[in-house]
């Protein structure tokens, strides 16, 4: 449901980059904006409910993440480090993650 | 439980997962604890008590939540409940010293319960490594609670905890909640007053879920205040009320733990060796190959290990409960049939569930060893794309493998799918899964009609029953147990060094469960299966008879019509006596046709209460240790003994069948009925204590279902293969009952599609109430 609303990168200027998680490659690093729809967007409760999971396990503004694994088939899920731990999701839920790009050579997207 | 008169002290033991809060929970409590479920869930609860300075307190382990407001999850729900309801003494706080901050967001809301904490600072000795240093006296300070730093896994700092509760249960540390901006503060006092019942701490935490958007108003007159407050606090602060109160947490947090833990700068060895260790298990292609590797080797090793300890186990339990308890009652001078049915059904029951304790103890130690090292996780993420499909996450494969040994700890290991749907259907998969009981039979079977393609028809069986157990899920995820699998987001913990005692309590705890709870169940129908072939309803009456007019006889007789159609004839009721066995457990199914098949009855028995020689027969089941283990070293490359096929004497051994009973089973059967049987055997009713843990984790009505199911699966299967392989016999009566089978499964999947309507339609969870 997120997919549609964040398909590609979104770039205000020529350094900062933004990018869903979800469609980042291996490799790809940066810190959160931000997780899940607009403020003012009507969405489902299962959409409300991964925001609130992401947000407990450390999907917080500011936070850095980087692509550290993806996997074998469809390249899903990924491999996802965050601050200083691990964190394992499919692309689908990691679509709900806005993330700026911190180097433009820092991996693209899929 | 307790020693002391007065009501013991109630400790709450809460955390985020992966932070060490089972270890410390064991290492407080030792072996004195109970694991049960959750009141109506199947959230495991765990308990146990603690002496605090020759005081005992009673600890209760919560599940491991990241926080406390969220509306969905089950372990949210019952730790929520726990610490804001019940009669808890103290917090007790367990943080991961190298993650503070993030264990810390967690320590707010618990501030928000208002009752006394103390702080456990775990694994500083991580942190360290990290280079982080903690400044605990500053933290004490900041919180207004006690802060202990500790490594749980060590049990270094056990005592200052000790010394730290003891003070904290005498005068409760009273921490400060944090103080939200005074917009949220005024908007918080106005709804925790529109919420009427509770005390002001459970007021006030209803009021933080509603402004959170966390929890449904309970009425439109809340909704419709929580509407106002809302856009009160939009006008005085021009932001979101749920945004300002997750930025209050999260930055409370990072002050706290910014001020609390002073960096050093120096990357740790063991965030080096997690990502070293990872490279391989999450590795593109190679997690998934790894992941089978490590099952394969925890099946090779738990059940052939474990083999070589069940003769000694068998054996020696058998010669004391069963000879020597019959041989101290024959003394009294008891009479002969109260004699036989102690120590042959209730000691011979007994003896059948010590006999499983070697190779269920190793699959749970292994389990824990996997769940406490962090590879759990691992597997989780290389299966997920696999197990997707059937809207299951990836670790619900490490059950199935299980499975493969035992259903028993397959379904209890079931547990470690966190959704409740995907466990649901996970344990639901477990009865087709072939285990090493079974294997018993299609070994016998093999031996005597596919002779050299014994392999293959062996290999047959066990793909068919994943086959079956995939299909399952599939269909029931469809239609009965329908709902949207919960996103995949799942913390990967650095890799430990598991700690004994850890693993030890966690596999102990879980062997216990096995032994008495579902122990009971096999030991009562042993009994029922020692009787009912000596007993018979004669003329006089209900009297003991041999074995030929026995109830089981009469039973097998009238019930063979209903398995003519695949293939068992009328003179062949001992077959179907031996399915009335496995209905306790297959392994006694080669057992039960040996003993009909040879006339055995029960004056031998007595004969061997007689004079039994207990230390000789004690000193035989010594001897069977070191013989078992040379062969489970001679056969690692070979778990399933397959190769043994090839010889007809050592597959005789192996399926414990003696030869009398093979040329029995050669006469009653064609190889064709053999492989329907076969196909039946695996299929229908998983044995007693499958039963009994089916019971324990989805409730009597999904068991009563798994059941039925399996028997009408089990006969439809094996009356498809007999009919569909002796169609040009009778073409007629073949098709009528290929087309009846059909038209059953259709009626099948009907009923499964309506119930799931209904429950769907009813709003309520069936996976909710499973007790």
């Amino acid at each position: 449901m997120y997919r549609s609303e964040f398909t590609g990168i979104a770039s205000s200027e020529d350094t900062v980059v933004s990018v869903s998680l979800g469609q980042g490659a291996r490799g790809l690093r940066g810190t959160v904006l931000r997780v899940g729809a607009e403020d003012g967007d009507t969405c489902s409760e299962a959409a409300i409910e991964l925001e609130r999971r992401l947000l407990e396990i450390g999907f917080v503004e500011g936070a850095s993440v980087e692509i550290i694994h993806e996997g074998f088939i469809r390249r899903d899920p990924i491999a996802v480090r965050l601050d200083d731990m691990r964190v394992a999701l499919r692309r689908r839920d990691a679509a709900a993650i806005m993330v700026r790009v911190a180097a433009p050579d820092s991996g693209g997207v899929i | 439980m307790s020693g002391a008169l007065a009501v013991p002290a109630r400790i709450a033991l809460v955390g985020n997962p992966n932070c060490g809060k089972t270890t410390l929970f064991n290492l407080l409590t030792g072996a004195n604890q109970h694991v049960g479920n959750w009141p109506g869930v199947t959230v495991e609860q765990r308990r146990g008590v603690a002496s605090v300075h020759g005081v005992k307190a009673s600890v209760v382990d919560l599940p491991g939540v990241y926080s406390l407001l969220g509306g969905g999850g089950t372990d949210q729900a019952v730790a929520r409940e726990f610490l804001l309801d019940a009669n808890v003494d103290l917090v007790l706080n367990i943080v991961d010293a190298s993650n503070l901050e993030r264990h810390l967001a967690l320590t707010a809301e618990l501030l928000e319960t208002g009752k006394p904490l103390v702080l456990v600072l775990n694994m500083v000795d991580e942190a360290k490594a990290q280079g982080l240093e903690p400044r605990t006296a500053d933290l004490s300070a900041a919180l207004g609670v006690p802060v202990v730093p500790m490594v749980a896994r060590t049990g270094r700092g056990k005592q200052d905890l000790l010394n730290a509760l003891g003070d904290a249960l005498k005068a409760p540390p009273q921490p400060a909640p944090i103080r939200y901006p005074e917009a949220v503060e005024d908007a918080l006092g106005t709804l925790s007053e529109a919420l009427g019942e509770g005390g002001d701490a459970r007021r006030r935490f209803g009021a933080l879920r509603l402004l959170d958007g966390a929890a449904e108003a309970p009425s439109s007159a809340v909704r419709e205040l929580l509407g106002t407050v809302r856009a009160r606090v939009a006008a005085a602060t021009d932001e979101e009320a749920a945004d300002l109160l997750a930025d209050a947490r999260f930055g409370w947090a990072h002050a706290l733990a910014g001020h609390a833990m002073r960096r050093g700068g120096r990357v740790g060895s063991r965030q080096r060796v997690t990502d070293a260790l990872d490279r391989i298990a999450l590795h593109d292609w190679l997690g998934v190959p790894l992941f089978l590797l490590v099952l394969y080797l925890v099946f090779v090793v738990s059940f052939s290990g474990g083999n070589i300890f069940l003769d000694f186990f068998d054996q020696a339990s058998a010669a004391l409960l069963i000879n020597g308890v019959g041989h101290a009652l024959y003394e009294v001078g008891l009479p002969a049939w109260f004699v036989s049915v102690i120590a042959g059904g209730l000691g011979g029951g007994l003896n059948l569930v010590i006999s499983f304790i070697p190779p269920i103890g190793l699959t749970f130690l292994f389990l824990a060893l996997l769940d406490d090292s962090g590879y759990m996780a691992r597997a989780a993420y290389a299966m997920d794309r696999l197990m997707r499909r059937l809207g299951l996450p990836g670790n619900a494969l490490v059950p199935m493998v299980i499975g493969f040994g035992c259903n028993v700890p397959a379904i209890m290991g079931s547990r470690i799918v966190e959704d409740p749907r995907g466990r649901m259907l996970t344990v639901l998969m477990q009865p087709f899964m072939s285990c090493s009981a079974r294997l018993t039979i299609y070994m016998a079977f093999a031996v005597v009609f596919f002779r050299s393609d014994g392999g293959q028809v062996v290999f047959l069986l066990y793909v068919l029953g994943i086959l079956v157990a995939l299909l399952t899920a599939w269909l029931l995820g469809k239609t009965a147990v329908r709902g949207e699998a919960l996103p995949f987001v799942m913390e990967l913990p650095p890799y430990r060094l598991p700690s004994v005692q850890s693993v030890l309590v966690q596999s102990w705890q879980r062997l216990k469960v096995f032994m008495f709870r579902v122990g009971r169940v096999i030991a009562v129908i042993g009994l029922v299966l020692f009787i009912l072939p000596g007993i018979g309803w004669t003329s006089k009456g209900l009297q003991s008879t041999d074995i030929n007019h026995s109830l089981l006889a009469q039973g097998s007789r009238a019930l063979v019509p209903l398995f003519e159609p695949m293939g068992i004839k009328q003179d062949n009721w001992p077959a179907v006596s031996g399915l009335i066995a496995g209905a306790a457990a297959k392994e006694i199914v080669i057992g039960t046709l040996n003993g009909i098949y040879q006339r055995q009855n029960a004056a031998d028995l007595m004969e061997a209460y007689r004079d039994p020689d207990i230390g000789a027969q004690l000193r035989d089941a010594a001897k069977t240790i070191p013989a078992n283990a040379l062969t489970f070293i001679t056969t690692l490359n070979d778990p399933l003994g397959l190769s043994d096929l090839g010889s007809k004497q050592a597959a005789e051994v192996a399926s414990g069948a003696d030869s009398a009973t093979l040329k029995a089973i050669a006469a009653g059967f064609t190889p064709l009925s053999a492989f329907a049987y076969l196909v039946f055997v695996l299929l229908y009713v998983p044995c007693a204590s499958t039963m009994g843990a089916l019971r324990r984790e989805v409730g009597w009505g999904w068991m009563v279902f798994s059941t039925l199911y399996g028997i009408g699966l089990g006969w439809g299967a094996g009356t498809l293969i007999y009919q569909v392989g002796t169609f040009a016999q009778h073409p007629q009566s073949s098709w009528m009952w290929i087309a009846g089978i059909g038209v059953a499964f259709a009626l099948l999947v009907a009923g499964l599609r309506l119930y799931g309507n209904r429950q769907q339609g009813s709003g309520g969870s069936l996976l909710g109430a499973t007790s």
